[in-house]
């Protein structure tokens, strides 16, 4: 009978996969769970963490143009981002402006023009809410494409590069030093950031992708291992967040990018809490 | 013969129209081991920066080996120890290997090199230690070691032993002395302890904007109260050593 009521459960639990949309979304949540923080543990140790989110609000602005133009909101938005994250890398290293001061005037700017564009697209079916908060039914076959395509490039960059953005990370000027080309390596850097940026909208939504390039680092530094294991716990959280919160997403019927933010949060709690705990023994 | 390891020529820098360096120019031979002294805003990180090629100079030339800065920096022949790495929370997880291996990405792994360079600043023991878990003194060495982990034949430093105690800044000069005796490494040091520079290095360069005056030991004491008194406005005193290097 205990058997018979546990493979009943399982069966109700795998359900979820009987939906193609559902498949689509675990996938293209998989992928994203790996690279965004693969590429946020450089953001967050170059203290840069507050460049996903610009970036995100610029990718609305043209996500708003997508609708309002017809074009895919997707390339729009990664358009837009590659364009901002390359301009902010340029303002940073000329200096006119000191690191994340420089992300508030294309913060505000992209939120702005977004506002403008939603407000001049009057009519045009833009399912704001999803778009700000994520939703797994919208991911299409042609953005598992996307997101799987660019995953594996983003993927693929950052291995190849991944000792040069850690010596960066570590201290620009001594990159430098040791003959790096720093400059090349920081807009790689914000150029990678916008696509995944683009890629986790769907997902996660605009106003969260941030956090999840972000949490799951702050948290696998709790445990303040070397730059490497950092790296590889950030994903294992990033992974453990976006799977756990689109089952939950699923069951409960909450905003998937909510969801997947408040549980990696509560990972943040539970590793900062535990390390601590296990530290003053 | 020793052969010229750094040539500057007629360089000058300035900074919104506030001159920083006017005009300087001197030799450093290999295997030197040079105090750069001067006041706060004497141009002394400046004309580090100018060195290791981190700044672009406005007029006049640098030369490491026959080479521009940034050439030099690419082929490994600068190691640098910058002025605020030791007080600076970095918010980099990272062990000590993984520091000290990132001085060499662009030259190829080499264990050998690395384990040589841990070696030498004897970090080899907290290797697998994060950095935020170390000392002053033990952060300052993990650095140094960075710098080391590409075969530089010049070393600089930028007043390195700020916020160490006494007895790893005694160690820290002792690991200079012998990089600079055994490994023939050239070494510019700058420092405000004008005291303990004067009595490890060979050689002062005096900075001020311009070079008041470059002496070696044996004309230290000839100099000293112009040379102070035009760098810092008021006497200082001096220790006046003869080395025998």
């Amino acid at each position: 009978m205990v058997q018979r009521k546990q493979l009943f459960t399982t069966i109700t639990m795998f359900e979820i996969f009987h939906y193609d949309f559902m498949v689509r979304a675990f996938i293209a949540g998989f992928i994203i769970a790996v690279i965004a923080p693969l590429v946020g543990i450089f953001l967050v140790t170059r203290r840069y963490s507050f460049m996903a989110d610009t970036l995100a609000h610029t990718s609305l602005a043209g996500v708003a143009a997508a609708f309002l133009f017809n074009l895919n909101p997707i390339f729009a938005a990664m358009t837009l981002s590659i364009i901002t994250a390359l301009s902010v890398e340029k303002l940073r290293s000329s200096g006119k402006v000191l690191g994340e001061t420089g992300l508030a005037i294309f913060l505000s700017g992209g939120l702005a023009l977004a506002s403008v564009l939603i407000s001049a697209s009057k009519g045009i079916n833009l399912n704001l809410s999803s778009v700000l908060f994520g939703s797994i039914a919208t991911v299409t076959t042609m953005d598992l494409d996307l997101i799987l395509a660019l995953g594996i490039v983003v993927l693929m960059i950052v291995i190849s590069i991944y000792h040069q953005l850690f010596a960066i990370s570590l201290d620009e000027e001594l990159a430098i030093v040791s003959g790096l080309p720093v400059k090349k390596l920081n807009q790689t850097l914000v150029i990678l950031t916008a696509i995944i940026v683009s890629l986790s909208m769907i997902i996660v939504g605009i106003l969260l992708v941030g956090a999840l390039m972000v949490i799951p680092v702050l948290a696998a530094m709790q445990f303040k291992r070397s730059f490497f294991q950092t790296t590889i716990i950030a994903i294992f959280i990033g992974i453990f967040s976006v799977i756990s919160g689109l089952f939950t997403s699923y069951y409960l019927g909450w905003a998937s990018g909510g969801t997947i933010t408040l549980i990696a949060i509560a990972i943040f709690f539970f590793s900062s809490f535990g390390c601590q705990l296990c530290r003053s023994r | 013969m020793k052969q010229i390891a750094i040539k500057i020529d007629a360089l000058s820098f300035e900074y919104q129209n506030y001159k920083i360096l006017d005009n300087i120019s001197f030799e450093i031979n290999n295997g030197d081991y040079i105090g750069l002294i001067g006041p706060n805003g004497g141009g002394k990180t400046t004309l580090l920066k100018l060195i290791t090629g981190l700044i672009k100079p406005q007029k006049g030339r640098i030369r490491i080996h026959g080479l521009a800065p940034e050439k030099a920096c690419q082929k490994g022949q600068i190691g640098y120890v910058p002025q605020r790495i030791v007080q600076t929370n970095i918010q980099c997880p990272a062990t000590v290997e993984e520091v000290v291996t990132s001085g060499r990405i662009h030259l190829g792994q080499s264990n050998k090199a690395i384990e040589n360079a841990m070696l030498d600043a004897d970090v080899e023991k907290f290797r697998h230690r994060s950095l935020d878990s170390l000392s002053g003194g033990e952060k300052q060495r993990v650095f140094i070691a960075r710098a080391l982990v590409s075969n530089p034949s010049i070393l600089i430093l930028d007043e390195p032993t700020t916020g160490v105690d006494a007895q790893a800044t005694k160690n820290f000069y002792a690991l200079l002395k012998d990089l600079n005796q055994w490994q023939k490494m050239t070494i510019i040091i700058v420092s405000h302890d004008i005291e303990a520079v004067a009595k490890e290095v060979d050689s002062v360069l005096c900075l001020n904007r311009e070079l008041i005056s470059t002496c070696k030991h044996e004309g230290m004491k000839h100099t000293s109260e112009e040379i102070f008194k035009a760098l810092y406005g008021s006497e200082k005193t001096i220790i006046h050593h003869h080395h025998h290097v």
